[in-house]
Formats: C-alpha cells, sequence, structure tokens
C-alpha cells in the first residue's frame, strides 16, 4: 500500500455563531491515495465547505491531524498550506485578481507558495507557454492574455481559476463547486476540462457538487456529507453501482 | 514666465506625495491619513538633522527612513493589531504631531544660512525657480524608475495582487499582511521624502506643514488618470507626476483670476471634489457627447 497523499484523523471543527459554539465537522477520518479524484456530495450546512476551509487553513480544527505527502500541516497557516493545496472557488470573482491580465494572473499562480523576491518576474518569456496552456480551454481564453480578468466572461475565469490552481501541480486540488455558476453547457465544458488536467497530472482532488450527475459520472470515489459525518464513503466498485435514485435518499428521505 | 517655471518645479517636488500615496490608495486601497503627519516627520527629521550639521544627502535620506518608521506602526497596527486601517493612520498622525514638535523645538525652524541638497554652485547659477525643476526631475526620475522596476519583480507582483484581491493572495501563498506593512513603509518613506525636499525647498519647517497634503497627493493621481485615461502601471506612475505639475497650474490660474491664498486650501478641495465627481456627472448628463453634438438648442 503506497503512502496515503491525504490523512485526517479525529477532525473536530467548531465556530461561534452569535457567541454560541457550533461544531461543523464531528470526527471526521479521511485518507486519500495519490490520484484520487473525490466527488463530495451533502446538503446545504452538511460541512462540505468546513471541510475544505479546514483542509485549506482557513478555520482551525479543535482536534485532530491533517498530514499531507507525509507531511504534518496541522499547524500550518492557510499561506504556508498554499505550497501544497491549490484551490478553486464557486465564485468567479474570487479566484483571479480582476485588475491584473490573465497572463499576470497565470505568473502568480505558478509561483504559488514559493518565497517572492525581488528577481524580475519575466512575464514575456512565458507568454508562448500560457497561450497554448489557454488555448486548451477552448473559450478563447488564449486571445485574451493581456485583458484585466475582470473583463472576462464567468466561465473564461473558471477555466483560468482551474488553470491557476493545477499550473504549479498541487498536491492536492481543491474544487468548491466550481462550475455551479455556469450555464450548462460551460459548466459541462468545464468539467471536461478539469478531468483532462486530472487526469494528465494525475492529481489528488477533492471536488464538492450539487450536481448528482457530475458526483457520478466524475471520480473513482464518492463521499456524502451529513451533518458534519462523512455519512457513506462509495469506493471504485461501489461507486460504478451507484445510481441517482440511491443518492436521491440521501437528500430526500423517505418518510 | 517665472511662475510657470515655479509651478513646473513645486509640481516635480509634490509629484513624490503622489507616488507615494499611489502606493496605498490606489495599489492596496487603503485610505492611509498617515500622510498628514509623515509629510511634516520627514520635514522636521530633514530640517533637525541640517541644522544639527548633517550633510544634505543624509538628512533627505533620513527623511525618507522616518517615514517608512512611520509607515511600519500604521502597518504593524493594521495587520497585528487588527486597527482599521482608517483609524490606524489618523492614530499615528496624532501622535506624530507631538512628535514634530519635539523634533523641531517649536513651530518652525527655519534653513536660513544652513547647506541643503539646493546649494549648490550648479543650482545657483539658473535662473530664478529653475532649482527646484532639476532637483524634482531627478528625483521624479530616480523614484519612477525604481518603483516601476520594483513593481515588475515576483514581489511587486505579489504587492498589487494583494491589493487587487487579498483572499487569492493569501490562496496563492502571498503573506498579505507583509505586503500591506511593506506598501505602508514604501509609501510613507516617499511621502517623508517629500516633505524632506520640500522644507529644504521652502527654506524652512512648519509643524502644520501636513494639513492638505493628502488632497494635493490625491488631485495628482486623479488629475493624471482624469487627464490620460486607461493606461499600463509605468504610464500611470508618469501621468502623476503630470498630475501634480497640472494641479499646480490649476492653482497659478486660480490665483491670477484673484483668489486670496488663503483660501488656497478650500479651493483645491472644492477642485478636487469636482474633479472625483467627474465620472458620476459624465455617466448622468454625458457631457462629453454634449460637447461632441455642440450648445444646440433642441426645443
Amino acid at each position: 500500500m503506497t503512502e496515503p497523499q491525504l490523512v485526517l484523523e479525529n477532525i473536530n471543527t467548531t465556530v461561534l455563531q452569535n457567541d454560541q459554539p457550533k461544531q461543523l465537522l464531528k470526527q471526521v477520518n479521511l485518507q486519500l491515495q495519490p490520484g484520487d479524484f473525490v466527488t463530495v456530495l451533502g446538503t446545504n450546512g452538511a460541512g462540505k465547505s468546513t471541510l475544505f476551509n479546514t483542509i485549506a487553513g482557513n478555520l482551525p480544527a479543535q482536534t485532530g491531524r491533517i498530514v499531507l505527502q507525509g507531511q504534518d500541516v496541522t499547524q500550518q497557516s492557510e499561506v504556508q498550506r498554499a505550497k501544497l493545496i491549490s484551490r478553486v472557488f464557486q465564485d468567479p470573482k474570487l479566484g483571479t485578481a480582476p485588475r491584473m491580465t490573465v497572463a499576470e494572473n497565470l505568473l502568480l499562480a505558478q509561483e504559488r507558495g514559493r518565497h517572492r523576491g525581488l528577481r524580475p518576474r519575466r512575464l514575456k518569456q512565458h507568454l508562448a507557454e500560457y497561450a497554448a496552456l489557454c488555448a486548451q480551454t477552448g473559450n478563447g481564453l488564449e486571445r485574451e492574455l493581456d485583458t484585466p480578468t475582470g473583463n472576462l466572461s464567468g466561465g473564461q475565469r473558471q477555466a483560468l481559476s482551474l488553470l491557476m490552481a493545477t499550473l504549479k501541480t498541487p498536491a492536492l486540488l481543491l474544487l468548491d463547486e466550481h462550475t455551479a455558476a455556469l450555464d450548462p453547457k460551460t459548466s459541462r465544458q468545464l468539467m471536461q476540462f478539469t478531468q483532462e488536467r486530472i487526469t494528465a497530472q494525475h492529481l489528488t482532488c477533492l471536488m464538492i457538487t450539487h450536481h448528482l450527475q457530475d458526483a457520478l459520472q466524475y471520480g473513482n470515489r464518492l463521499l456524502v456529507l451529513q451533518n458534519g459525518r462523512i455519512a457513506a464513503d462509495y469506493r471504485q466498485e461501489q461507486k460504478a453501482q451507484l445510481t441517482l435514485s440511491d443518492l436521491l435518499d440521501f437528500f430526500e428521505p423517505s418518510l | 514666465m517665472n511662475l510657470i517655471v515655479s509651478a513646473i518645479g513645486q509640481g516635480l517636488l509634490w509629484a513624490l506625495l503622489g507616488l507615494g500615496l499611489f502606493l496605498t490608495f490606489r495599489i492596496l486601497d487603503f485610505p492611509d491619513m498617515t500622510v498628514e503627519g509623515t509629510f511634516p516627520f520627514g520635514a522636521s527629521v530633514c530640517v533637525a538633522a541640517l541644522t544639527h550639521g548633517a550633510a544634505p544627502w543624509l538628512a533627505t535620506l533620513l527623511a525618507f527612513g522616518a517615514g517608512m518608521l512611520a509607515g511600519l506602526v500604521t502597518g504593524v497596527l493594521a495587520t497585528k493589531g487588527h486597527v482599521p486601517v482608517l483609524l490606524a493612520g489618523i492614530l499615528v498622525m496624532t501622535g506624530l504631531y507631538s512628535v514634530n514638535l519635539r523634533i523641531l523645538g517649536r513651530a518652525n525652524v527655519s534653513l536660513l544660512n544652513v547647506k541643503t541638497i539646493f546649494t549648490s554652485r550648479f543650482l545657483e547659477s539658473l535662473p530664478p525657480y529653475f532649482n527646484s525643476v532639476v532637483v524634482g526631475m531627478v528625483f521624479i526620475a530616480v523614484v519612477i524608475i525604481l518603483l516601476a522596476l520594483f513593481l515588475q519583480t515576483e514581489l511587486g507582483q505579489a504587492f498589487i495582487a494583494t491589493g487587487d484581491h487579498p483572499t487569492m493572495a493569501r490562496a496563492l501563498g502571498i503573506s498579505t499582511p507583509r505586503m500591506e506593512i511593506m506598501g505602508l513603509m514604501l509609501s510613507n518613506g516617499l511621502i517623508g521624502l517629500a516633505g524632506g525636499i520640500i522644507a529644504q525647498s521652502n527654506g524652512y519647517a512648519d509643524i502644520n506643514m501636513g494639513v492638505g497634503t493628502i488632497v494635493i497627493g490625491l488631485a495628482a493621481i486623479i488629475i493624471g488618470e482624469v487627464a490620460f485615461g486607461d493606461l499600463s502601471m509605468n504610464q500611470r506612475l508618469v501621468a502623476i507626476a503630470c498630475g501634480s505639475i497640472f494641479y499646480r497650474f490649476i492653482l497659478l490660474i486660480v490665483l491670477q483670476l484673484g483668489f486670496n491664498t488663503d483660501d488656497f486650501k478650500l479651493i483645491s478641495a472644492v477642485v478636487l471634489a469636482l474633479v472625483m465627481m467627474l465620472p458620476m456627472f459624465e455617466n448622468k448628463y454625458h457631457i462629453r457627447r454634449m460637447l461632441k453634438k455642440g450648445v444646440t438648442v433642441d426645443d
């Protein structure tokens, strides 16, 4: 058995809401193998985003340990963990710097987690490489290299966010409903592109989605979160046999 | 003629202030009020050093260092102490008033018969007011080139990204508090430097010389933006220097119209307010379209 890529051990996360402690994650244990592509389902408030925030370091875990690529990151800040983790958010506005151009954003992402000193940025040297990269998205991003990202369409911005997240291969890619804000066609395109990037780089990935079909179609493992716990965990073959109605049971419990 | 040369010279010297302000107000999107304390702080430190016999270049450099120190305090209050930036700046500005009085010893210190950066055979051989044009040109050129180079480094890009989108910057491993402190230090350093140079140009430092400096700096930035429109980062730096000179011309015209110099600050504020509202008027009344059409009476 290979060393797991991500280990979550007995994670409990509590936040204060109106001065009342509220436990959002309860006793979460999880191990991902390198190359695992895991889809995560759950109703609103089930703890999906909390899970991501805890892994990425935005929220501290009250108990437990987080180990990434054999490295204990439990005490590391979000900024320190950025060396290993990259993330794409649901809101296209969250992933890119709006007044900086597409190429400048890519350059920033290329240095994710690296020390940034007084070296010249050498943007021109990378332009050809970035153009080729952007051409893969199939939405004309390669023609917008010098456009501030604030002027791009939502689909283009999300594709760019995904490129930025995977430009420097992360130990863990977190996709937080990254297609949810897009129209169905653009959303399908981006999911296909996501699959290509994940396969090509053999990425380990957790993907939150509300789209049950996507959850079934993509990835080799499926988690269902309920009330801050992992309620179901389907591996390879189990996942292959899952049907839409099996999943719907989680969301519309029969009375 | 002398008035025009003087306006250009003053515009260039004061452009340093606009460039400093640009780093916080525009790039970081921080309303940094420290400025009104930093400017006289730089002036006080510079003048005190000069009257104690320091070499002019050293005194000028000390003004820069003093400004950076003020920026550091505001930055630490804002990032580590979680004091809102606006308030942190006001606190430092208020505190600096006392510090400046201590440094100067009294409200106004003259540089009469003291050697300054303007004391040189070459500068004194020039026609009147050309000395500030030359000194201003040199400082502005050096500062703009260094800033432009800096903003194109990996660190500079991380700094810009921090101002543009702090959440994204952190997700990419950029320590945003560090960038914010650095920006405030650099910005206030330049403003302290401006204070030091302008004190030497005026021939004195005054405890109240900081009042209204934010308006002057913002005027340079905003007039530059309104005059030149969409620009690249490097061009924007040059536009600030031009904006600063334009602002001096506007004041010159106002003065020629017969206004009292006592009303300068009110006029400055009104001019800036009008310039800032221009985009709003533009949207509402389509001034440009109206101007193109000419003033024709429809009904």
